[in-house]
């Protein structure tokens, strides 16, 4: 909040300065890679690599394209899973409650629910809608499998994710009016939509009511309802949160459950319970002072207030920098947000002036200039390990339909890093022990797949073996050999290394050791991809 | 035999079993030499149905059928539906320490986890056993393991590892995690496994040493540390199972098989149940504490009769901290549960703490009452017993300085030999 409160005052003569500084010792692959995994989770192309390397400025058109390209959506719904925290395997409502669904079904059932106020956010950031539709707009996004258990179809194509409307009549207020939202917050009886207020106010203004510090006033009798009722209308240290928390949460008395495990109740929108505040807290639904509305109107109040931008800000510079913001970026954050709306509120707006700042450059080697507050090297997420192994291999690894780096119970998401806000509320941000062996499996099944798969295939066909014959061994073409390793590295790690390096040279050592082990050429390059997919530069860019 | 059976040697502690007045610790061991486990009950369990003996309170709504009992000098509440609470209590007060009227600052779930195992709200800072096992004057193979319950790694993330509900940490060290993949792949050979392992040990080692100062530096120190941290984590699957499950009896023999091999130091273990009963609370949370203390039972007995690394028994050399994260409010509400409440209890096992204790307590309005921390006794004009105060009493147990890891509170010095 602080933070806030200091981007009005704060200027950015200091960044005009670090613009100039930098620019010049960056460099500039691995500036692309950075851009390309956080834009659109994966690697960047040879092709790409060559562009920026014959021009720098090239970065600029680089990063436009990758806001253009259909993966800037999938991984805007990624980066914001950590934001929105609804992707869950723990729904209330058991898919065998759909007499539709089979129990076979709960991945996609699971996925889909988790993923609809996200997919709202992708469809805003890749159509260049203004954030506020976020909380304003009067549509979600459905798909089959939503379209099949809820009230709601589709207003553009049949098939897959498309924008839709909810035809139960309910307040049009983008993720606010979702079910994929409040299954995943739900409430109880005592906590009266606190709860799910509190969500409302961290993920659109940045404030979490439960970070204060909460002194319980030992004079107040807490059996007693009427008091604590009191309390909770006079005392000044209650006074402080619930003033403004009830009547946001009297807001959302249309998403109560009578029974929350029952499809029936849980799928549709009640509009004749909005009233339920009457009978609960008695506080009537309002937004800081301006009372009145429904759940419509919640959305315009959060759409102007403005937190709601500065928060926008702050969401994607934590996500794109991998850390949270401190006093020190203050200034950054006041460019960032000038850009977001001056940019029309536009999610690419924002995360161009990300992107292009000074702060967000890698750094590469002790001779470059730094700025404070850069970040020479951060770790990717769990799901952006997926997503880049899944580009260069063809491997997506699922069991039973579930994305083992995106699930839990029985997936390795924790294990890998991924919060889901239960057992971890943030991304893990630097390597573990379980991170590093969930990377080596990994690594081991995808380059396996990449072997079985181009083994088959024509070398003009293929997309990481592309120079040599794999049933040959280095001695009868080195050079192609070399070739070959130069050509991983700079897919794989995004890193252009000279045919007499070092890296070339520990490579053909391990391939040697690999086809001495084997006697098989072709595990042998399967082996050398897997340690290239191990190395600490796949998950540190 | 399974693996864990065939590392547990003998049965070094059955020479206490069923000693009159509850087994009691033989020679303690010094505190930077013991070990911690955390039993964690996650939803919020009733303190009314085991630790909080309120009966004479009449806003607090207790079980029917249920009855003061003592065992010791520390007073629970028995009842017919749950044999294993009094068989525990009346086996093991000789070593446990009760507190009572813990509080947890807040209602929520998470803030509250949060609260009793790190102190703070930001879930960014080490918890408890992550700060004891990183500081660990061994150099372990895995300091800190997650069998189940909340961790909060902060930035000791290296230190720590989960095992997973469904044996996943078992399935990445064996590879066999991968038969389960949908898009079917070969296996590498156990040859081809072990030359890439070599690699990447030297790549790791080599990255760390070229870093850069900053990020780079402590991400690749990171890397390399967990590297070779999981290339020794393979070895140990050959003395031991990490393959768990919800129950808490399968938890406590991994975590007791990971401090007797000198795997890790601290280990933490959840006990799974709807504790959350916001409805049915008397017919729900019943069955959940007689489990969760079958379990806590097994747990004893596997510390009992395991060898430790220097005194005759693990339990000698063990901490056993169990908690939840809030408890319940006093009253039903209208569907017969109860809600969420800031005031909890909380029972510490083993060595380095004075045994045969209740410290804390609920008043009238079921809050906390306060305690002198020189002693541990009440005292109206003392501190409120907090969970920030229960975090740093275990670190210093731990032979851990509480002060840099743990804001405005202090250790109960009076709890502790």
């Amino acid at each position: 909040m602080v933070i806030t409160l200091l981007l009005l005052a704060c200027g950015g003569d200091k960044t005009d300065t670090e613009t100039t500084g930098a620019a010049a010792t960056t460099d500039p692959v691995a500036l692309l890679a950075r851009a390309s995994l956080d834009l659109r989770g994966v690697r960047p192309t040879e092709g790409e690599i060559s562009r920026v390397e014959a021009d720098p400025e090239a970065y600029a058109a680089l990063v436009e394209e990758y806001m253009s390209d259909d993966r800037f959506e999938t991984q805007v719904i990624s980066l914001y899973g950590e934001v929105f925290l609804t992707p869950s395997e723990s729904f209330r409502v058991p898919v065998t409650d759909y007499a539709e669904l089979q129990y076979k079904d709960r991945p996609e059932y699971h996925r889909s629910i988790g993923e609809e106020p996200l997919r709202i956010l992708g469809h805003i950031a890749a159509t260049d809608l203004p954030y506020t539709d976020l909380v304003t707009g009067d549509w979600t996004m459905s798909n089959d499998m939503l379209r099949t258990i809820w009230p709601v179809e589709s207003t553009a194509g049949s098939s897959g994710w498309q924008p839709s409307v909810y035809t139960d009549g309910r307040p049009a207020a983008g993720a606010l009016s979702t079910n994929g939202l409040w299954w995943r917050f739900s409430s109880t009886s005592a906590n009266m939509n606190r709860k799910r207020a509190n969500q409302v106010s961290r993920i659109f203004l940045c404030h979490d009511y439960l970070t204060r510090p909460i002194d319980f006033d030992r004079d107040v009798n807490l059996l007693d309802e009427e008091a604590v009722t009191d309390a909770v209308n006079n005392d000044p240290g209650c006074v402080a949160c619930h003033v403004s928390l009830d009547p946001i949460a009297s807001y959302l008395y249309g998403f109560w459950y009578i029974d929350d495990q029952s499809s029936a109740d849980a799928s549709s929108y009640h509009p004749e319970r909005e009233l339920g505040w009457q009978i609960t807290s008695g506080v009537a639904p309002g937004y800081y002072g301006d009372s009145g509305g429904n759940l419509t109107a919640l959305g315009h109040h959060l759409a102007g207030d403005p937190r709601f931008a500065e928060c926008a800000v702050e969401h994607a510079f934590t996500r794109l920098m991998r850390r949270d913001a401190t006093l020190e970026d203050s200034d950054v954050l006041t460019i960032h947000r000038e850009a977001f709306l001056g940019g029309g509120l536009t999610l690419r707006s924002l995360f161009s002036s990300i992107v292009h700042h000074p702060r967000y450059r890698p750094v590469q080697s002790a001779t470059e200039l730094t700025v404070p507050g850069q970040v020479s090297r951060k770790m990717v997420t769990a799901e952006q390990l997926s997503t880049q192994v899944a580009d260069l291999t063809g491997f997506t690894w699922t069991s039973d339909g579930y994305d083992m780096l995106r699930t839990d119970d029985n997936g390795v998401g924790n294990l890998a890093g991924r919060a889901d806000g239960f057992r971890m509320s943030r991304h893990t941000t630097a390597p573990n022990t379980t991170l590093v062996l969930v990377q080596e499996r990994l690594a081991q099944a995808a380059a396996m797949y990449a072997g079985q798969t181009e083994y088959e295939q024509a070398k003009s066909k293929r997309k990481l073996f592309t120079q040599i014959d794999l049933d040959a061994p280095v001695a009868q073409d080195h050079d192609a050999a070399v070739a070959q390793i130069q050509a991983l590295h700079l897919r794989v790690l995004s890193h252009r290394v000279a045919p007499d390096g070092p890296e070339v040279e520990a490579n053909l050592a391990l391939w040697e050791e690999l086809y001495a082990a084997e006697e098989n050429p072709a595990l042998a390059w399967v082996g050398v991809l897997t340690a290239l997919l191990r190395d600490p530069d796949f998950l540190l860019y | 035999m399974n693996r864990r059976r065939f590392i547990a040697t003998t049965a070094a502690g059955l020479g206490v079993l069923g000693l009159p007045g509850g087994r009691v610790l033989g020679a303690t061991a010094k505190p930077s030499d013991r070990k911690l486990i955390t039993v964690f009950a996650q939803g919020g369990w009733d303190p009314t149905r085991v630790f909080a003996t309120v009966f004479e309170h009449s806003d607090v709504d207790m079980e029917p059928d249920a009855a003061l009992s003592t065992a010791g000098n520390i007073p629970f509440v028995d009842h017919p539906d749950r044999p294993s609470v009094g068989s525990f209590f009346h086996a093991n007060h000789g070593r446990m320490l009760v507190a009572n009227g813990v509080m947890v600052r807040s209602i929520a779930h998470e803030i509250c986890t949060m609260i009793a195992m790190t102190g703070d709200t930001s879930g960014l800072l080490p918890d408890w056993p992550a700060i004891i096992a990183a500081g660990s004057s061994e150099e372990l193979t895995l300091p800190h393991l997650v069998v189940g319950g909340p961790s909060f790694a902060g930035d000791l993330g290296a230190s720590v590892a989960r095992a997973g509900q469904a044996g996943q940490l078992e399935g990445l060290l064996s590879g066999e995690i991968l038969q389960t993949s949908d898009l079917s792949v070969y296996p590498q050979s156990r040859a081809a496994q072990g030359i890439i392992d070599r690699y990447i040990s030297r790549r790791a080692s080599a990255r760390a040493a070229a870093a850069l100062t900053g990020a780079d530096a402590t991400l690749a120190d990171a890397f390399s540390e967990s590297t070779q941290r999981s290339l020794g984590l393979k070895d140990y699957r050959y003395i031991m199972d990490f393959t768990s499950s919800p129950d808490l009896r399968a938890q406590a023999e991994v975590a007791v098989d990971a401090l007797q091999t000198g795997l890790s130091r601290c280990v933490t273990v959840g006990h799974f149940g709807n504790w959350d009963t916001h409805a049915n609370n008397d017919d729900d949370q019943a069955p959940l504490w007689e489990d969760l203390f079958q379990g806590l039972g097994t747990l004893m007995a596997l510390l009992d009769e395991t060898p430790g690394a220097q005194k005759p028994t693990l339990a000698d050399e063990t901490v056993v901290l169990v908690l939840s994260e809030m408890g319940r409010t006093p009253q039903l509400n209208g569907t017969l549960g109860k809600d969420h409440w800031p005031f909890t209890s909380m029972m510490l096992l083993g060595p380095g703490i004075t045994p045969d204790r209740v410290i804390g307590g609920f008043d009238a309005g079921y809050m906390g009452k306060t305690i002198q921390h020189s002693d541990g006794e009440l005292s109206p004009k003392g501190q409120i017993l907090s969970a920030e105060a229960i975090g740093a009493t275990v670190l210093q147990l731990m032979g851990v300085d509480p002060t840099p890891h743990v804001s405005g509170a202090t250790a109960i010095e009076g709890i502790l030999l």
